[in-house]
């Protein structure tokens, strides 16, 4: 079987690109749903589970709730089903919300699942790939790498916050200490940001203009013409929608 | 001396690494300050109905200080890595990414031609923020969350009139801060 992160991530971005953009463009239900399948079946038979798409499914179902009781409430297509002063339901939400659900669906797996199966080294070979300089490429594995360094600073400023007696527990906490919980990180941010540019610069960064990478992505002719396919299938889907 | 103090007002770029790096960090920082702040309106009434208040003026006031900080293409990395770490947490990241971007390319425009010293000055810049920024994620609400038009059209009012005030005032006072501890140089 296929592993999603021995892929080309230029395949992958095409993947996901394909899945977002037909999903914004097609109006069709079905469409929609076979599209959710595909990207739970192609998770499936990568990862052979569909464990990394748990919480983000918990987010998408409250926001999915929320969509469907704006949409009872407020949505005026279809026929009125039922009327109660200034409640009125009509028959259109169900279809509404559904595809709502759907698109939400795909547009948020889809780029999730591109986010976790690529790793960070292959999107910055991506983009030097397209011409862009490395000192802007190499932002994307910067940004893998501070992204739990930065949280772990916020903990530690939470938990140092909570000991002097301003904890962040409640959501009325939360507010009224929002600041002395940020503005210490932005401090933390500055210093952290400072140290690490005088780190890479001292290692020469940014002194050539280019750099080598230890695996190198490489584009196979079958992942070249499943790039083309997609492309193809979603003109189709355009001239389809537009017709 | 006010004028003087003020950083390179018709310059946009910065492109040093210290830029470009701290552009990055920050990011991160605006992500976090965004999920919180999220997690704080979803507990909210307001948040119930999708209307993001607290979210909606600590992102214009991110969206806005790291520009002013960073210039650009500070600015624009620091508003994408927040758009498409929102991959995460918001199914309007695509709304995000032109949202963050255009709000932040405002922002510098209006530093290029004023030296942001006065209230004015940031009253324009957190205008674009907020207006545009706003109407594209109520194109978002709209085509992505499937939400009806004038759902959308009143949140999006909404939205700019409490952020609007709240991020000019937030972004004001942080900003003369940091000219005044030498911070932004």
């Amino acid at each position: 079987m296929f592993n999603f992160k021995e892929l080309d991530p230029r395949l992958k971005l095409t993947w996901c690109l394909f899945l977002v953009f037909t999903a914004l463009v097609s109006r069709s239900m079905i469409l929609n749903g076979v599209l959710l399948g595909l990207i739970l079946v192609s998770e499936l038979l990568s990862e052979k589970t569909l464990k990394s798409f748990k919480m983000l499914s918990i987010l998408l179902l409250i926001i999915g709730s929320q969509v469907l009781i704006i949409n009872l409430i407020f949505g005026r297509v279809g026929e009125l089903l039922y009327s109660w002063g200034m409640l009125q339901i009509y028959s259109g939400f169900i279809a509404t919300s559904i595809l709502a659900f759907l698109r939400i669906g795909i547009v948020s797996l889809s780029a999730y699942q591109f986010g976790v199966h690529t790793d960070p080294m292959d999107m910055a070979q991506m983009l030097i790939y397209w011409r862009i300089p490395y000192r802007y490429a190499m932002l994307v594995p910067m940004v893998a790498r501070f992204f739990p360094v930065m949280i772990g600073e916020y903990q530690s400023i939470c938990d140092s916050q909570s000991a002097r007696g301003v904890p962040c527990d409640t959501v009325v906490e939360k507010i009224r200490n929002l600041p002395a919980s940020i503005l210490p990180l932005m401090y933390r941010a500055m210093r952290i940001s400072n140290d690490a540019a005088l780190s890479v610069e001292l290692r020469g960064y940014g002194r050539h203009a280019s750099r080598n990478f230890q695996k190198k992505i490489n584009l196979r002719p079958l992942e070249g013409m499943t790039i083309v396919c997609l492309i193809i299938g979603f003109g189709g889907v355009l001239i389809k929608t537009i017709l | 001396m006010q004028n003087e103090q003020a950083i390179g007002k018709r310059s946009i770029f910065k492109t040093d690494t210290k830029s470009l790096i701290g552009a990055v960090v920050m990011g991160i920082v605006f992500v976090i300050a965004c999920q919180i702040t999220g997690q704080i309106d979803n507990m909210l009434p307001w948040g119930k109905m999708g209307m993001y208040l607290i979210n909606g003026t600590v992102w214009a006031f991110f969206t806005a200080i790291l520009t002013l900080l960073y210039k650009q293409p500070g600015g624009l990395i620091a508003a994408e890595v927040e758009a498409v770490i929102s991959v995460m947490y918001s199914p309007l990241w695509v709304a995000f990414i032109f949202a963050n971007g255009i709000a932040s390319i405002w922002v510098s425009f209006v530093a290029a031609r004023y030296d942001m010293t006065k209230w004015s000055h940031h009253i324009i810049a957190q205008a674009g923020v907020c207006v545009l920024g706003n109407i594209i994620v109520s194109i978002g609400l709209v085509f992505i969350l499937g939400l009806p038009v004038n759902v959308a059209a009143i949140e999006t009012v909404i939205l700019i009139a409490v952020t609007w005030p709240l991020a000019t005032i937030a972004t004001k006072k942080v900003y003369d801060a940091l000219l005044k501890s030498g911070m932004v140089k």
